[in-house]
């Protein structure tokens, strides 16, 4: 009779269009019939024959999708889905009262429904309800209904304790996001999935679930991926305070602030171990910040802005403890090295437009900058070392962070010396390498610092074999005498230098 | 007191992003999805590491004339034979060329010819010295300081070694020998039409109106020719409407885009304006129209 009924109402009575009252006679008639499935199906569930169960799952499988094709008859298109959901929790919710293992896989299946049917259909839905779009509302409410579902949903423990359940909340999570890339205007949607993701990891932080952290960074990378796409060409030329400014900076805030939040070493993180979530946000908030400087100032000021934020790096480093920073400060010391030799060097212009500041400005600037460095550099010295097992890059960046103060004198030295050669004009390189030796050994006595003294005086010696090889028989005879005095001069100065602080000198040897 | 700290950290960023959600939401202006981004990067990267080998095998002034020659000639049996009109437009362009010229730092034989094609939007020019521009440019045209800022720019791209360059570039890719005649007719004319870099592009722009400038017209030539030409760019912006759209435009930007990393003719304006600026150019606002006989649109 059940099978007759149900056949009945596949056939017939999903095609009725009277009406009792303000009801339609579908609605009542084919909730009638899953109403009488449910209730025949927990008789049949009495210990009995062995093919009682299956039976009476069969009955209420037979009412949920009555009920479930009913929805889709009855109600708009975008109000499906959230129908669905709302279905699938409703029988959740009585299988966790009731304990009835066969809603609880409806439940499963309906909730898969309601997922396609968001992705496939809601998410392009245009009406209005109220004046508030359909989509925004059904997804919301999908979404909500998913987060409840992870906590409610019954699963055997085994299947619990290796976060199945999340399969809800993960659901839920990508299509918070599919409706913030929707709904939210093209520049606005990094910054709305950077907030979700923080909103996420607070929460996850909160309620001790790793789960919902891990969906945190999802969110995040997807957000740094994002403003290549969009935030870091936006806004208008000559614009400093644009729209760049203000949707990448809150990125930079809750990279950071995420990052702050993990500790070095914590419980949560032992799930992940070959992956370090803390120090992917740390380097996402480097990037960041990398990538908008790129963008932000003028081609040839970015040398100088990435010199201050390698300054920024080690002051961080050095004040926090925090090895990250000092990585980071070593490889972007590189990067500045890098970008400040191929365009603001060799890449320059030909003609040496814009006088001094055009020639030593910009790259002098960043030289001093990273100079600077050396003050937190030498704090650090050795004291971070290479871990056991490391690779063979982290191992090569574990010397340079043991030693930083030999590869933050080097780079601007070199940087230095290579500006002077391509500057200067053709007399004075000779001249401005003297002065610059001298320099190097004056710092070299004022740090006590062994490899920076025999680089001055390397220096000096590359002078003298530049004098007699080339500025003696090529140079202007008014700069050759400037050559020979200013680089004799030099060597004297070196010469009195160290009669003055042999004993020093030889303490340090 | 620490999670007090916290807290109160938390809501400030909420706040500081919910702020620039909400500007970002209400900013009226669109920013379109591109893969220009990158797109740019991957080019500053390409163009800084080619030019670093550039300083050590410079080529001869006089090896560059001989290539530029050698391309011209390649280049010119492809053109139609110039109507006596268009050879008199042509002397024209070359009069208003010759001035601009006269004040670029190296002293080339710049030559200046007339592609007789009104569609044609597009000047280029070659290594050496010759530059070319299309009939369809000059339509665009309304005042002989248009004209001198559009040749300015492109002498500086001879001037300024960027044509050089990048036939040093294509000799090394295609791994064709200088020295040998006929093997240069193997850089196809498009390599030319397609700009530059936009740091290249950027300079030739501001040395140009520097040049342009020296020779007597107005810097407003160039600001009126790239406001003309920022219309016709926003007319071929394509706007995505859905996800859908950002990621198959963004596909087809990332195959096509690669080598077209121009500055958009926004940041070229902004740029020559700020130059306008700084030079106090202001005052010389006054053009002179090209005269009636070479205006392409009189046929």
């Amino acid at each position: 009779m059940a099978l007759c009924a149900f056949v009945r109402t596949l056939l017939i009575n999903y095609n009725l269009t009277g009406h009792y009252g303000p009801l339609s006679l579908r609605l009542i008639t084919v909730s009638i019939v899953a109403a009488g499935l449910y209730a025949i199906s927990r008789k049949a569930g009495e210990p009995g024959p062995p093919y009682a169960l299956p039976l009476a799952y069969l009955r209420t499988t037979a009412a949920t999708s009555l009920l479930a094709l009913l929805m889709w008859h009855e109600s708009s298109t975008g109000w499906l889905a959230a129908l669905w959901a709302l279905f699938a929790f409703a029988l959740a919710a009585v299988d966790r009262r009731f304990k009835m293992e066969d809603l609880r896989w409806q439940a499963h299946g309906l909730a898969a429904l309601a997922l396609v049917r968001s992705v496939g259909v809601n998410l392009y839905v245009a009406e209005t309800w109220h004046n508030v779009s359909v989509r925004l509302l059904s997804l919301s409410t999908v979404a909500v209904i998913f987060y409840a579902m992870s906590r409610l949903i019954r699963m055997p423990d085994q299947w619990r304790a290796r976060d199945f359940h999340h399969i809800y909340s993960w659901s839920a999570s990508l299509l918070v996001s599919l409706l913030l890339w929707h709904e939210l205007q093209p520049l606005s949607v990094a910054v709305g999935w950077a907030v979700f993701g923080l909103v996420l990891f607070e929460y996850g932080l909160l309620r001790k679930v790793s789960q919902f952290r891990c969906q945190s960074f999802l969110a995040l990378t997807a957000a740094f991926t994002r403003i290549f796409f969009v935030n870091l060409t936006a806004g208008e030329p000559g614009e400093f305070w644009g729209p760049r400014l203000y949707t990448i900076l809150p990125l930079v805030l809750i990279f950071f602030f995420v990052f702050a939040q993990i500790p070095d070493k914590e419980e949560n993180t032992a799930r992940t171990p070959r992956f370090r979530f803390d120090i992917l946000l740390a380097y996402l908030g480097t990037a960041t910040v990398v990538a908008l400087f790129y963008f932000q100032f003028a081609q040839d000021w970015v040398v100088a802005s990435y010199a201050v934020v390698v300054f920024i790096l080690f002051g961080v480093a050095w004040a926090l403890q925090r090895q990250v920073f000092l990585y980071q400060g070593i490889l972007l010391t590189l990067g500045t090295f890098a970008r400040g030799m191929a365009h603001n060097l060799f890449g320059a212009g030909y003609f040496g437009e814009g006088g001094w500041r055009g020639r030593y400005f910009v790259v002098g600037s960043a030289i001093a900058i990273l100079l600077a460095t050396l003050f937190f550099a030498f704090s650090m010295r050795g004291r971070y070392a290479a871990s056991l097992g490391a690779s063979r890059g982290q191992k090569a960046l574990a010397a340079l962070a043991a030693r930083p103060e030999q590869l933050q004198f080097f780079v601007p030295i070199i940087f230095l010396t290579t500006m002077l050669a391509l500057k200067m004009r053709e007399g004075m390189v000779t001249v401005s390498w003297g002065i610059e030796g001298v320099l190097i050994i004056l710092l070299a006595l004022a740090v006590k610092e062994r490899s920076f003294r025999l680089t001055g005086l390397g220096m000096l010696l590359l002078c003298v074999v530049k004098v007699l090889a080339m500025d003696a028989w090529r140079l202007e005879t008014r700069d050759r005498y400037i050559t020979f005095i200013i680089v004799g001069a030099a060597l004297m100065a070196v010469s009195s230098l160290y009669i003055r602080f042999r004993e020093n000198i030889r303490q340090y040897l | 007191m620490k999670r007090a700290v916290l807290l109160i950290t938390f809501f400030a960023i909420l706040g500081i992003s919910i702020t620039g959600l909400y500007w970002s939401q209400r900013r009226i202006k669109s920013s379109p999805p591109s893969a220009n981004a990158i797109l740019n990067m991957a080019a500053d990267a390409q163009r800084d590491l080619t030019r670093v080998p550039m300083h050590f095998t410079r080529l001869s002034d006089e090896q560059e004339i001989s290539i530029g020659r050698e391309l011209a000639a390649g280049y010119s049996t492809q053109a139609r034979k110039l109507s006596p009109r268009e050879e008199n437009l042509e002397i024209y362009v070359r009069s208003i060329g010759g001035t601009v010229a006269a004040h670029a730092h190296r002293h080339l034989v710049y030559t200046f010819h007339l592609i007789p094609d009104q569609n044609m939007i597009n000047a280029f020019s070659l290594p050496g010295g010759p530059v070319f521009i299309g009939e369809g440019m000059l339509d665009l045209m309304e005042t002989e300081d248009e004209l001198a800022s559009i040749l300015a720019h492109e002498v500086e791209h001879i001037d300024h070694y960027h044509c050089v360059e990048r036939v040093q570039i294509e000799a090394k890719l295609k791994n064709l020998n200088l020295d040998i005649a006929g093997q240069l007719m193997q850089i196809p004319l498009d390599l030319w039409q397609a700009g530059y870099h936009k740091d290249e592009e950027l300079e030739a722009d501001r040395e140009g109106v520097r040049l342009a400038v020296e020779a007597g017209y107005s810097p407003f030539g160039a600001v009126t020719m790239f406001t003309r030409l920022a219309k016709l760019h926003q007319e071929y912006i394509i706007h995505a409407q859905s996800p859908e759209e950002e990621l198959s435009e963004l596909a087809i930007q990332s195959l096509t885009g690669y080598f077209r990393s121009h500055p958009p003719p926004s940041e070229r304006l902004d740029q020559i304006n700020r130059l306008i600026a700084a030079e106090h150019w202001e005052d010389r606002t006054a053009q002179k129209p090209i005269p009636t006989e070479y205006k392409v649109r009189g046929d």
